[in-house]
């Protein structure tokens, strides 16, 4: 989807590209047209340009940079519909690649991130715009436009560019000749920008291509699902019980809970006449689910394109069959069920039989659940057995046995316990076997400063969230987007306030994505990756940065209308500009919903449940943030896998809140036992053992940490004077060793031997102690 | 990274309850696989509230007291909305019974109050109770103490009244929900619970007695 690549400034610079295009094409190629040429004069051109970009002149190789950009952009001077531009960018980027021209880029990004030069004069300036970013935009646009196209599969792709895609991936995903991955090179000009040293960096293009790199050289949603399956089998453990992907899909959204509930006030339930005017009449409420796909991101500005433009992975299905044996536990609810959205008719509300995730248990939990009847019971107990019941009542015995079926045990688990293991006995086990799978490499490379990344990373979303007042010392995420003149019309301020708008939203989307997908990927990849990159992003303030960033109208953020149609990409280049109004730009699209804010929330409470899950002191930040408020707020969107996302966040903290909220809150509670899965024995509804004692909090992370420094310098540290590096006590291996003496020794090594050795007392004690 | 607020949260003043060692795994299984047995092909429930061979009257009569408790508080949650100042302005239980509300603060004579404040008051008082580490004691081994019979007794007289609110005054809202059978069943382990130990007086137990007598038998 590379409409949200350009920001409508920009326009402007299709035309420019074009005329740098067909001013040197004409000077090589005389009489006919780029879409006419055979793929040999193609490729053959392409060299000649390639060739061109290695002048010292800064302003020709702009020229030729620009021209390299249009052919990517699918030289859409020649073209006649959205679909012919789409479809010649897509090839032309092929063509592009398979003559080495993303080195070349790469070449010229490098040169032009060293450049201290422009960060100077930037830093000088008073005011940037995107003026101060041309090249490097030129640059980075060519780039994206390659790795979006060639990361695309198609069905119809020839053998030539299978392959051509599989050597891309490996190019990005490996150091080659010694470079970093592509991938650390961009985060660092993510930190450069935050130091405030090169503020003139286009950090959105930035961003956005970091987080198709991640996606392409790791892999996206689809593909993960696909690893964790292997992963599964390759660890023994037995299949997953559902595709979460598709159970989401398939789940409705619950209506949300009413104005009256949260006040606390009981009011009488309202008449029918009122409920949509209450909500405003322009917000229409996001309908029918099965027309939402979140995962397919239709690109909604083309007619005619048959396969739909995919965000990121559609959907896997198919793949996972569900297991026949599965006994979806058909429980009705102990509690009622929601009551329907209008409030005074007799209509029965009808919910779905079963409930849409099968149970789980961890290991630990039976072992805490046999533990407190042992101690009830015998009064002693046993560690972590949880075979043996004698002495027992036989409703525990039930009990038990229900609970390991319902057992899961998940690849984190086998990776701990792994890890405990290796470090118990390093010597024994001996090193590690680490596959160097391009996650892998990724994280080693990003290990050392990946503090300094979240961090740059968190503080750009907060510049972009929606919420946030620009103060004077914070960065400028702008710069890229302002153009050179402010605008005087009414009109024109309109539009930039629009293109200001959409920009901070696509960065909102590429950070949330990117951090999703990274954190994802580090918790397949080991566990105590996830933790660390997690971690950091606690201490940076993520948890209450992704709380505020909901403590506003998430009705009106995703229902925003910040796009200009006529002005995306590729129609602006294909038609002739209308006149714009006031009035065509206040209408903006005509979407129910801004797909990318939508995307953008459920990835940041996904983030948020990743952090918290399982972590009572990360849960307990969200109780003293006060979060339920403002959570209950989000549930207003309809849409199940956000209501989904928020309810998880709730359920784990229900237990904290009080009985007077349970109380007043039922509907809520509904939701959460409907949507959320159930896990045995948890008290989440009654909250009878709070283990809340506040001084462990401090305590968990810091064993965490602990545990994930040890895990990373077992791994990765390699200059180790520790305790268990061999000691060399062999006589003849001193004797073998080769001095440097003195020229003169042999004239003096008497004298030195009675002063040093013979003369010289030998303290024996001094063996027996330690140094 | 030490945080004043949460300090805040875990004071004991407010409504966080310590860890209840009640077993609560074993006993909600069961209630659980009764419940649910009993709303698809009934389980004697009048046999599961019997004491079983070897367990300790308080202990069992505790739990099941916390886990009533927090289902009263769920069921009359989902009716809570329809329960006003304006549509119940006393607490009654139809145009026979009313009940007025008596504690050790602030009214000290039992006062008429509205259903939805003195349902507040009840709970928060029956919170109150089960909070009280004397009369109920988290540690395995500290006893039960000897008034523990007749506050219970007071608890369980006082959620009755709940039932008699809800079942006369909100059973529509409960029927719209389609949840007769839940609250029924409800409404029948807590009967059978107070009739085995007698935890009730025949009295208060009035102003249902004809929906008790369909009912349970």
């Amino acid at each position: 989807m590379c409409v949200e690549l350009y920001s409508y400034t920009e326009n402007m610079e299709f035309t420019t590209n074009r005329r740098c295009f067909e001013e040197d094409f004409k000077t090589q190629v005389q009489g006919n047209e780029w879409l006419e040429l055979e793929e040999d004069a193609q490729k053959a051109y392409v060299m000649g340009l390639l060739d061109r970009l290695e002048v010292v002149s800064r302003e020709r190789r702009l020229k030729v940079a620009r021209a390299v950009l249009y052919l990517a952009q699918g030289a859409f001077g020649e073209c006649d519909s959205e679909v012919d531009v789409l479809h010649w960018s897509r090839y032309n980027c092929f063509l592009l690649y398979q003559m080495g021209t993303f080195s070349a880029f790469l070449e010229l990004l490098h040169m032009e991130i060293d450049n201290s030069q422009a960060c100077s004069s930037a830093l000088r300036k008073p005011a940037i715009s995107i003026a101060d970013s041309t090249e490097l935009r030129v640059l980075l646009s060519v780039m994206y436009l390659m790795v979006e196209n060639i990361r695309l599969e198609r069905e119809t792709d020839s053998c030539g560019w299978r392959t051509a895609r599989e050597t891309f991936r490996a190019e990005l995903s490996f150091s080659v000749h010694n470079e970093e991955p592509f991938a650390l090179l961009l985060f660092s000009m993510v930190t450069k920008f935050c130091s405030g040293l090169a503020p003139h960096f286009p950090i959105k293009k930035v961003l956005l291509l970091l987080w198709k790199v991640v996606m392409f050289t790791l892999g996206g949603f689809e593909h993960l699902q696909v690893l964790k399956i292997q992963k599964r089998a390759e660890l023994g453990l037995p299949p997953l019980a559902e595709d979460s992907i598709q159970v989401v899909r398939s789940m409705r959204a619950a209506s949300p809970p009413s104005y009256t509930l949260d006040l606390g006030e009981s009011q009488l339930a309202p008449p029918p006449s009122k409920p949509r005017g209450r909500r405003g009449s322009r917000r229409q409420l996001l309908t029918k689910q099965d027309s939402l796909d979140i995962y397919n991101e239709r690109d909604l500005f083309k007619t005619e394109d048959p396969a739909p433009e995919e965000e990121e992975e559609s959907a896997g299905d198919g793949e996972r069959a569900l297991d026949g044996e599965l006994d979806l536990l058909e429980q009705d609810p102990l509690v009622p069920p929601p009551p329907s959205q209008a409030p005074l008719s007799a209509e029965r509300v009808a919910f779905p039989k079963g409930l849409p995730w099968a149970p789980k248990v961890r290991q630990k939990d039976i072992e805490h659940f046999l533990e407190m009847s042992r101690n009830k019971f015998i009064g002693f107990t046993l560690g972590q057995d949880t075979d043996t019941l004698v002495g027992l009542p036989r409703p525990i015995h039930e009990s038990v046995k229900t609970l390991k079926q319902h057992k899961y045990i998940s690849i984190a688990d086998v990776q701990i316990k792994n890890e405990e293991e290796l470090e118990k006995c390093p010597m024994s086990l001996g090193e590690e076997v680490v596959p160097e799978t391009p996650c892998e490499i990724l994280y080693q490379g990003m290990l050392y400063s990946l503090p300094q990344y979240m961090i740059a990373l968190l503080k750009i979303l907060l510049a972009a969230a929606p919420t946030s007042k620009a103060k004077t010392d914070s960065i400028n995420i702008l710069a890229d987007v302002l153009p050179e003149e402010m605008p005087v019309t009414v009109l024109q301020s309109m539009k930039l306030g629009i293109d200001v708008n959409r920009h901070k939203e696509i960065i909102v989307k590429s950070i949330s994505a990117l951090l999703l997908l990274l954190l994802k990927h580090f918790k397949l990849n080991h566990i105590y990756q996830f933790e660390y990159v997690a971690q950091h992003l606690v201490f940076a303030n993520c948890i209450p940065l992704i709380l505020k960033f909901f403590n506003q109208n998430i009705l009106s953020y995703i229902t925003a209308k910040n796009s200009i149609p006529v002005l995306d990409y590729p129609c602006c280049t294909i038609q002739d500009l209308p006149e714009l109004t006031t009035e065509s730009l206040e209408a903006g699209d005509n979407n129910q919903f801004c797909w990318r804010n939508l995307f953008s929330c459920i990835n940041l409470l996904r983030l948020l449940n990743k952090l918290t899950k399982w972590k009572h002191s990360r849960t307990m930040m969200l109780v003293v943030f006060k979060s339920a408020p403002i959570l209950k707020r989000a549930l207003k969107v309809k849409q199940a896998m956000l209501q989904l996302y928020v309810l998880k966040l709730l359920k784990i903290q229900t237990k904290y809140l009080g009985r007077q909220w349970r109380k007043s809150n039922m509907k809520t509670m509904s939701a959460i036992y409907q949507k959320v899965r159930h896990r045995m024995n948890d008290d989440w509804a009654y909250g009878n053992d709070i283990d809340a004692r506040p001084w462990d909090f401090q305590a968990e992370e810091c064993t965490l940490r602990a545990t994930i420094e040890a895990f990373n310098s077992r791994r990765y540290d390699r200059a180790q004077d520790s305790e268990f590096s061999p000691v060399d006590n062999c006589l003849q291996s001193v004797l073998g060793q080769r001095l440097e003496l003195p020229e003169d020794f042999h004239y003096s090594y008497e004298l030195w031997l009675e002063r040093e050795v013979f003369s010289q007392p030998i303290c024996w004690e001094e063996l027996l102690q330690s140094h | 990274m030490s945080n004043p607020f949460l300090k805040q949260v875990f004071n004991k003043d407010k409504t966080f309850r310590p860890k209840r060692k009640f077993e609560p795994g074993t006993q909600r299984f069961e209630l659980h696989k009764r419940a649910q047995a009993s709303l698809n092909a009934g389980l004697d429930l009048r046999l599961a509230v019997q004491l079983p061979p070897g367990e300790d009257l308080h202990d069992w009569v505790a739990v099941h007291v916390v886990d009533f408790f927090n289902r009263v508080n769920l069921i009359y949650g989902t009716v809570s909305d329809g329960c006003t100042e304006q549509s119940c302005p006393v607490m009654s239980g139809g145009p026979k019974y009313e009940y007025r509300w008596q504690d050790e603060r602030e009214f000290r004579k039992p006062t008429a109050l509205p259903a939805p404040k003195y349902m507040d008051l009840l709970m928060d008082w029956i919170e109150v109770q089960i909070n009280n580490e004397d009369l109920f004691p988290t540690n395995v081994g500290t006893p039960f103490p000897k008034n523990f019979l007749p506050v219970v007794k007071k608890i369980l007289s006082r959620l009755f009244r709940v039932f008699v609110h809800v079942y006369i005054h909100h059973f529509d809202r409960i029927a719209q929900m389609g949840s007769e059978a839940h609250v029924n069943t409800c409404y029948k382990h807590f009967y059978y619970f107070v009739r085995e130990f007698g935890l009730i007086d025949t009295k208060e137990l009035e102003p249902l007695k004809e929906m008790t007598a369909r009912m349970c038998h």
